[in-house]
């Protein structure tokens, strides 16, 4: 009686523990499927080949979003050639070899709080430092730079954190044969390391690729004639362009469309770096697997 | 009857303030098997580490005294750690295999060595699995990971894998703590087998493990050498009470 009483008892709370979760599952299912429907049935109609191909047209009131979609992929390929790189070394350095101090406590430290700071104030660092003190003006190069900065702490952090789990045992037997600490990086920590630091990585990118500030003041342009020639020209971006049509356009409602169609291409951009991060480290482990 | 080859003068190693092995001596001959014994926390670990020097990857720690292996002292300013480490092979509590082929694993310490010669390599992975006693185990599948092996097979493709590079001197850190009784039974044939080459210096808990395979014991206890003397005479007649004590489970 008492017995039964208890695991009734028992039941009931599990019933109500799994439902909260459950509940909370399901509220944040329900806000992801809200904001695709909205995005996509508000874009569906203009989204065509055209729509990504041409230029706009008649004060962007017609026409594609080519340039916007270049001009955001050439920023986010200059940032991931400032910040894959020298985040990766940051990383290696740090976990791999520098001593564990007051001085390499204070470092991370700042690392992991330059990564909450807000992207305007890497906006406009970036304007004091690439465009008016090293000359770039406002550029591709300004913005892939400053977006680079802005994304370091996360690379640095991602793959701080994919090196942390390598265990330390293949450190120590490879140590052990006589290897050298780089060779012992090279051959048997970064191998494995690999996957988690460029999905980490990957995602930092894709953060940054939907970023508006850090290029509000660095290079983006309201609007231009036509693709950006140098890396040093002014560019359109998809971010900004998202901004601009939604609420500075001087033909506001008839724009709408080509602004869902916008967010659409890159709510679809992003989410294709997310999967080919998570494509890529699949294939990576299974390599290693094998 | 042996030469020594490991010579140990007035060592102590330093973890922060604490003093983890005071003032130890001891010679180590070569082609014999020293096993090292005493309770947990006693230094055993931390003195084999010294002689390759794995504990300078700990941070915050210190020696004073002398270590020479092939009369040359090890802690000395001028020393590579790298080469040192080539002489000076280790075996790990744990079986570590790199996640590769079992091929790559044996092979690792020559790649890393330089040699590119691949009939050499593949010479020698057969010459080391042979002494390790899985030549026959593994021959047909030498391309598959080496996380597939049982645990114990795990543990002699590691010891395989130190003998590779030929080092003088075979460190073995409690190699079957983590395996199963006749895991180690093999293991141990293995470590008998090869003091005929190679000087092997063990760590283990297993007192029964130490009256089996070593030629000298050695018993460490808070950090100091309390005994060192043949194994036979260790375990019938030990010289110190103390050492009774321990090797008779009335403590540790």
């Amino acid at each position: 009686m008492n017995l039964s009483k208890r695991s009734q008892k028992k039941f009931f709370e599990q019933f109500f523990g799994f439902g909260f979760l459950r509940l909370c599952m399901l509220a944040i299912i329900v806000i992801l499927v809200i904001i695709f429907y909205d995005i996509i049935s508000k874009s569906w109609g203009v989204i065509s080949w055209e729509f990504l191909t041409q230029l706009p047209r008649k004060g962007m009131t017609e026409g594609g979003i080519l340039p916007t979609i270049v001009g955001t992929v050439l920023v986010t390929i200059i940032t991931a050639v400032l910040s894959v790189p020298l985040g990766m070394g940051c990383a290696i350095y740090l976990n791999e070899y520098a001593k564990v101090n007051k001085l390499t406590r204070l470092i991370r430290i700042s690392i992991r709080n330059l990564s909450g700071v807000p992207s305007i104030v890497y906006g406009l660092f970036g304007v004091a430092l690439f465009v008016e003190m090293m000359h770039l003006g406002t550029c591709i190069l300004s913005s892939g730079l400053t977006l680079g900065l802005m994304t370091l702490p996360w690379t640095i952090t991602a793959s701080e954190e994919a090196l942390k789990g390598v265990p330390m045992s293949y450190r120590e037997g490879s140590l052990a044969l006589g290897a050298t600490q780089w060779q012992t990086i090279r051959t048997n920590v970064l191998p494995y390391a690999i996957p988690g630091m460029l999905t980490g990585t990957i995602l930092g990118l894709a953060r940054a690729a939907g970023e508006t500030a850090p290029i509000l003041f660095t290079g983006a342009a309201f609007s231009l004639p036509g693709l950006p020639k140098s890396l040093f020209d002014q560019f359109m971006a998809m971010p900004y362009h998202l901004y601009i049509m939604s609420t500075q356009h001087h033909a506001i409602v008839k724009v709408r469309p080509i602004a869902y169609g916008t967010a659409l291409v890159l709510v679809s951009i992003v989410f294709l770096m997310n999967l080919s991060a998570i494509i890529l480290r699949y294939h990576l482990r299974k390599a290693r697997q094998e | 009857m042996n030469s020594k080859i490991v010579s140990i003068k007035d060592f102590s190693f330093y973890y922060g303030q604490n003093k983890c092995l005071k003032n130890i001596s001891l010679d180590i001959a070569a082609r014999e098997v020293t096993s090292i014994i005493g309770p947990s926390g006693c230094g055993k670990s931390t003195l084999l580490r010294c002689f390759n020097r794995m504990n300078d990857l700990i941070p915050n720690t210190r020696v004073e005294g002398t270590i020479h292996i092939d009369e040359k002292n090890i802690y000395a300013a001028d020393v590579d750690v790298v080469d040192l480490r080539r002489k000076v092979g280790m075996v790990f509590q744990r079986p570590n295999p790199f996640p590769k082929s079992i091929f790559e694993n044996v092979a690792y310490g020559l790649r890393i060595n330089g040699v590119k010669n691949k009939e050499f390599i593949a010479d020698k992975i057969e010459k080391g699995l042979i002494n390790a006693g899985l030549w026959n185990e593994v021959k047909d599948r030498l391309r598959d990971n080496a996380l597939r092996l049982s645990g114990g097979q795990q543990q002699r493709l590691c010891v395989a894998r130190a003998l590779a590079i030929e080092p003088e001197v075979v460190l073995m850190d409690e190699p079957a703590s983590a395996l199963d009784p006749i895991a180690t039974a093999k293991l141990e044939e293995l470590i008998v087998e090869l003091k005929k080459k190679y000087t092997i210096v063990i760590v283990t808990h297993n007192m029964q493990q130490a009256a089996r395979i070593s030629d000298i014991t050695v018993f460490l206890m808070q950090g100091e050498l309390i005994e060192r003397g043949k194994t036979s005479e260790i375990f019938t007649r030990p010289s110190k009470k103390i050492t009774e004590e321990y090797i008779t489970g009335r403590f540790g």
